[in-house]
């Protein structure tokens, strides 16, 4: 192999394994999410609250919409992690009380206004480990939610995802040229990338 | 040992190349939307379709598919005060129909999604639960390729720990990120 090429192997390699270390979690993250996405038989129920409810006086101003209301209850409840409810979050239940989910990365809070009762009924929804895992993978810059941990966990996903690509590049690149003569390593990107095509376009036509 | 768990790391990591791009990608996208357009490109055909069609769409999608190419999951049907809605989808493709009993017709709106949209809806193929069978053959290449992933992680790290030379810094490195990502994860999940 000429020096030049030794040299830029040696670099790529270092770039290549210090992604890999600086990403181990969320390689790791994004295998056990796809995973148990591909075992999921069943489709996805909302578990119910293992705790008991819990009880705050609240009284709706008279002159506002459910949305606004839901907006003023998440501001009066200041609840780690949540955001503003969408709208299509908030609703009527069968009784014609007013029903408002306030998502987190590990579950929703489902908040019920009692208007006759002027209070509100809290209970925690706790997902499962592996739907908290897959909420984590899914947890980009782009979703709601100012808490500091939750911006700190944005950030090392946005520069996973980057990382990922680059550690792609780079394995493409090492995986030909460390071993130009391993035949199995050719065959492997001929046929992924051969697979890959055959089925977008399958899929896509 | 060395040589075996390096071979699949290779062979895994170079298998599973293309569709890593798809999810890194993809995932760019929604993590960035404006930086990206995903406006599908639009099409709108009428259809005339028999009386037997009017109080079933369930018969009506079927009619589309059989003699008109859709193909696709049958959802959000719903009753109008002309006739009826429904949608047909599949990755990549939805068909908006809305029939009219009046008319004695179906109007197909057709929604493509160009290459960034094509990979979004590819990201979020899972499981085996809904789809056809080109759809199943993605979602278990979705499963070899996740599971590609770990070995990946699990045989990178045996694979780094033997490079005398990259130790110390790679240690520092794993510990960084290891403290970085386990306890911002621990935290979240407490609170």
């Amino acid at each position: 192999m000429l020096p030049n090429l030794v040299c830029m192997n040696r670099l790529i390699k270092k770039i290549h394994v210090y992604l890999g270390l600086l990403n181990l979690s969320f390689v790791l993250i994004f295998g056990v999410t796809g995973t148990v996405a591909t075992l999921r038989y069943a489709p996805y129920r909302l578990p119910s609250p293992k705790q008991p409810p819990r009880y705050e006086p609240y009284e709706a101003p008279a002159r506002l919409s459910d949305q606004q209301v839901a907006d003023d209850i998440y501001r009066k409840l200041r609840i780690p992690l949540t955001s503003p409810a969408e709208d299509w979050a908030i609703r009527r239940d069968d009784q014609n009380d007013l029903l408002i989910d306030l998502y987190t990365i590990n579950g929703p809070y489902r908040v019920t206004l009692l208007e006759k009762e002027n209070r509100l009924r809290i209970e925690r929804v706790r997902e499962s480990i592996w739907l908290y895992i897959d909420n984590l993978h899914g947890h980009t810059l782009q979703e709601p939610g100012m808490d500091r941990p939750l911006r700190l966990w944005a950030y090392y996903n946005e520069f996973s995802i980057w990382s990922l690509m680059g550690m792609a590049l780079s394995g493409i690149y090492l995986g030909l040229t460390s071993r130009p003569n391993y035949q199995p390593a050719r065959y492997a990107l001929a046929s992924g990338i051969l697979v890959f095509l055959v089925l977008y376009i399958a899929i896509r036509r | 040992m060395y040589r075996w768990l390096r071979n699949i790391h290779l062979v895994s990591g170079l298998f599973s190349v293309l569709f890593l791009f798809t999810y890194g990608w993809s995932a760019v996208q929604m993590a960035h939307r404006s930086w990206f357009s995903l406006q599908p490109r639009i099409r709108e055909t009428q259809v005339a379709v028999g009386i037997e069609v009017s109080d079933n769409p369930r018969a009506l999608a079927r009619t589309l598919m059989d003699d008109y190419g859709l193909r696709g999951g049958l959802d959000e049907v719903r009753q109008t005060s002309e006739g009826y809605e429904l949608r047909i989808s599949r990755p990549g493709t939805e068909y908006k129909v809305s029939y009219s009993r009046v008319r004695g017709e179906a109007k197909v709106r057709t929604f493509r999604a160009n290459f960034m949209g094509m990979l979004n809806s590819l990201h979020h193929v899972a499981g085996f639960r809904r789809g056809d069978g080109l759809q199943k053959t993605w979602a278990s290449l979705v499963g070899v390729v996740s599971v590609g992933l770990i070995l990946l992680a699990v045989t990178g790290i045996y694979l780094w720990f033997k490079l005398f030379n990259e130790r110390a810094v790679g240690i520092v490195l794993l510990v960084i990120s290891l403290t970085y990502s386990l306890s911002l994860a621990i935290w979240l999940r407490l609170m």
